[in-house]
């Protein structure tokens, strides 16, 4: 469904990803490990066209979609959530739901404020506040909250876990698994490979802007060694 | 008693117009980050198509309700489809140019819009008719009051009452208001900015259109409203907070009220000084915005600016140090300067004065925008001081011209000294915005200041000392010292002090953690820019032998960033080609063609949207692609 192919993007001058491939499957979930820096963000922005390729083709739904403005590939239906998150911090909860609003594209039903309650009881009685003032485990929520209210067919989640208390992480655990068994796929990046590798069916790690591995999330349980040279554990 | 309350009133009346004019730009620069220099001319052409419309519909009849109503609507609306269009060709272009250059897209907007409005209306003010039903005068305490300006009071409130229910109760305001916030985010949400851009703009240019229109019955349409307009604007913006809306109502009742007391008061006597307020409003304007934004540097209601992504990785790009081949280019350059005297007429010699002069200021403005990543919309003051100082200390104080001509940056430092101290405080736009009301403060000074300065007159018989008078040492004089400054200015780039300046520019924090007092040091290049800029303006003083206000008026300042924006901030022989191309363009086109602004206006957006990093910019990258 996404399929990345041999990517190269950066900073202006400063260089970051180099010759990246990887391939995402409709209702499947992956996971991109990788140190700090390593350019997991950087991988799920060019995504975006958030960061100019300088070359290397990335498709979804056999399209192309490198040469798309942002809004365009959002509309295309990836969903992006940002690391940091990225609230509109003056506006309130409902309307923060309200600008990612976008009309279904036709597979699975439709997000509704209703529904995105059902699934987070815990944005319910925040409608009205202004999301500036949430906790960051309720921004969090928020964040894909917004995102799922553009029925996307694909979502990119950054680091949703970071900073997030045992118990929210656990409720991210439960929203991911509940998406992949709608028929979304969903790319992961992490750093906290527990809850990574609990959700995730295949992994990736990256490490200065390369692949280092690509397998399933069990085959790389059983290579501690590779943990241990890539992710710092 | 009355008059008091009159004033105030006077006071409101100003503050609905203003509050019309800053809202738009407030919306615009909230949504699109581009501060439209071209504001002050949409209202202009309201002001003037209003004048039209109204004429046409009255058909030499009396003006009808509908003629006259009919007649602001039309053009107010017509200059929200010229918006459009304007954000269609020419903004949509330099989105992604750095800020500064959609700044000098904007601004050759001004001077295409100016002479279209000579052209269409000529240079006469129009006066237009009156309101119909509203020409009268109702009596408040006892004086007459304007009905049309009690109708004008509950216009602003109307409008911002309207504004926010757009911004609030329609989807459209929902996602203005969050691109607003985050524009990228917005992107990836799926919000077609396109849309949204070319919308927000056609609404803050009907804002400006409507503002303009509404003045018909009560101030003539006049072909130099676009810069008095805009300069109001941007204080209110900016003391508002940029892109608040209520920000923007409560700096037009600040600022309109003001200046209401300020012609209130009138004249005002102290210290053996007699001061006439009333002719002093931009300065206590500039006074006012200086005051907001020292103790709240984001305006009234404005909050911190996100800082948005820089895809084309401009901010990091690094001056590069002069390769063998530029520096034996440079000494071509300067040798071949050296010899021109020997044939070139007085007429190109006294163009490559100019040049020179103007390259230094240039250069010395590129220091404070390029290297120290300081935007300054005001630094003719130093040009200018730096001028005058010259020319006081040698036509009042009797100091010979060689002295005289070291006073003057003398004074241009110290009054950086002065500003600077504040401008460093703040950044971005804001700093930008602080550095022109300084910029307007010792303008409005010197114009005010009769007895010194000779007003508007200026001063004359500023000519150099008798060995130098000649046209030719004259030339070398200023090749030397120009030469010179540029070549110190060059080296302090290198020196620890630019790099620590760099240091500042590209991550505060950062610099700050290593031990740089950022303030500090950006308070020094103040100092350095101001300092060479004035004696620029000391050499420019000499070489024409006479000056008034116009060498520290705002449209100075805006001759030094075209220059700068055009040879491209990133380099540093950027300023130099900017200020020979600008400075020969001038000369040149003015010398030859009735509606040269308008010729400069479409160079200029040529130039903005074939180069987007400014001339030499987009040579050396491509140069550097090329490698
Ligand atoms: N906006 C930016 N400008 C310049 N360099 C950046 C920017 N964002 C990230 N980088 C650099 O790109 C590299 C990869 O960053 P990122 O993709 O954020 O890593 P990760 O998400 O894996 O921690 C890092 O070296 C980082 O310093
Ligand atoms: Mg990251």
């Amino acid at each position: 469904m996404l399929s990345i192919r041999s990517i190269s993007a950066g900073y202006g001058p400063a260089r970051v990803l180099f010759g990246l491939s990887l391939e995402l499957r409709a209702g499947e979930v992956s996971v991109i490990l990788g140190r700090n820096g390593a350019g997991k963000s950087t991988t799920l922005k060019a995504v975006m066209a958030m960061v100019p390729l300088s070359s290397g083709q990335i498709w979804f739904s056999g399209k192309r979609i490198d040469r798309c403005a942002t809004w365009e590939i959002a509309r295309a239906g990836i969903g992006y959530v940002a690391e940091e998150r990225r609230i509109f911090p003056d506006l309130s909860v409902l309307e923060n739901l309200e600008a990612g609003r976008r009309s279904a594209r036709g597979h699975g039903s439709p997000w509704s404020v209703e529904r995105i309650i059902a699934l987070l009881p815990a944005l319910g009685p925040l409608g009205r506040r202004r999301a500036g003032t949430l906790s960051g485990g309720e921004q969090q929520m928020l964040a894909v909250a917004r995102t799922l209210m553009g029925n996307p067919s694909c979502i990119l989640l950054d680091e949703p876990s970071e900073g997030l208390a045992p118990a929210v992480v656990e409720r991210l655990a439960t929203l991911v698994r509940t998406l992949r068994g709608e028929g979304m796929a969903v790319l992961l990046a992490e750093q906290n490979m527990r809850f990574a590798l609990a959700v995730s069916d295949n992994a990736h790690i990256i490490e200065k802007g390369g692949l280092r591995f690509s397998g399933t999330a069990r085959q790389l349980q059983e290579h501690a060694d590779l943990s241990a040279e890539y992710l710092a554990l | 008693m009355s008059s008091i309350v009159l004033q105030f009133l006077n006071g409101l009346t100003s503050a609905s117009t203003l509050f019309l004019v800053a809202a738009g730009l407030s919306l615009i620069f909230g949504i699109t980050r581009v501060l439209n220099f071209a504001h002050g001319s949409l209202y202009m052409l309201g002001i003037y198509l209003a004048y039209s419309a109204i004429g046409v519909f009255a058909g030499g009849g009396g003006v009808t309700h509908a003629a006259f109503w009919g007649g602001i609507l039309i053009a107010a609306t017509v200059v929200g489809i010229v918006g459009a269009l304007l954000e269609v060709t020419v903004l949509r272009r330099v989105y992604r140019s750095p800020e500064l250059f959609q700044l000098l897209a904007t601004f050759a907007v001004v001077l295409l819009a100016k002479d279209l409005v000579l052209w269409l209306w000529g240079p006469e003010d129009l006066l237009g008719p009156r309101a119909p039903g509203l020409g009268g005068a109702v009596e408040i305490l006892g004086s007459p009051f304007p009905e049309y300006d009690l109708f004008l009071i509950a216009v602003g409130p109307l409008i911002l009452g309207l504004l926010w229910l757009l911004l609030h109760a329609t989807r459209w305001g929902l996602l203005i208001r969050a691109a607003t916030q985050d524009r990228e985010m917005a992107a990836a949400l799926g919000i077609n900015q396109k849309l949204l851009f070319t919308s927000a703009f056609a609404l803050g240019a009907f804002l400006a259109g409507l503002g303009g229109a509404l003045q018909i019955p009560r101030e003539p349409a006049q072909h130099f409203l676009d810069f008095t307009v805009i300069v109001d604007a941007f204080v209110v913006v900016v003391v508002g907070g940029m892109g608040s809306i209520p920000g923007a109502f409560l700096a037009a009742l600040l600022i309109g009220e003001v200046k209401a007391l300020c012609i209130g008061i009138g004249d005002v006597g102290a210290f053996g000084f007699s001061i006439s307020l009333p002719k002093l409003t931009l300065v206590v304007e500039s006074l006012v915005m200086a005051a907001v934004l020292i103790f709240r540097p984001w305006g009234l209601m404005g909050r911190a600016l996100a800082v948005l992504p820089d895809p084309a990785g401009a901010r990091q790009a690094l001056l590069e140090k002069s390769t063998p081949r530029m520096r034996m280019a440079g000494i071509a350059i300067i040798a071949g300067l050296a010899v021109t005297p020997a044939f070139a007429n007085e007429y190109s010699l006294v163009l490559i004065i100019d040049i020179l002069i103007f390259a230094l200021f240039a250069s010395s403005l590129h220091f404070l925008m390029g290297p120290s990543g300081m935007a300054s919309f005001g630094h003719a003051a130093y040009f200018g001081l730096g001028a005058y100082g010259a020319a006081l200390a040698f036509k009042h104080a009797g100091f010979p011209m060689e002295i005289s001509i070291v006073i003057g940056p003398v004074i241009a430092t110290i009054a950086a000294l002065a500003f600077g101290w504040f401008c460093v405080r703040l950044s971005g736009v804001y700093l930008a915005m602080l550095t022109l009301a300084f910029a307007q403060i010792a303008w409005s000074v010197v114009y005010q200041w009769d007895s010194l300065t000779g007003g508007s007159n200026g001063i004359v018989g500023v000519w150099p000392a008798p060995w130098l008078s000649g046209r030719v040492a004259y030339f070398y004089l200023v090749l030397v010292l120009c030469g010179a400054a540029i070549g110190v200015l060059r080296r302090i780039v290198f020196s620890p002090f630019g790099y620590a300046l760099r240091a500042c520019r590209d991550s505060p924090l950062r610099a700050a953690a290593i031990g740089i007092d950022v303030r500090r040091f950006q308070w020094m290049a103040f100092l350095v820019a101001g300092g060479f800029a004035g004696l620029a303006g000391a050499l420019f003083a000499f070489s024409k032998g006479s000056i008034s206000p116009e060498v520290l008026a705002i449209g100075q300042s805006v001759d030094g960033l075209v220059m700068v924006l055009l040879g491209g901030v990133q380099t540093l022989s950027g300023p130099l080609v900017g200020a020979a191309v600008l400075t020969w363009l001038q000369e040149l086109v003015a010398r030859h063609i009735d509606y040269w602004r308008a010729l400069l206006g479409l160079i200029i957006i040529v130039l903005v949207v074939a180069f987007p990093a400014g001339i030499v910019g987009q040579l050396s990258s491509r140069r550097r692609t090329a490698e």
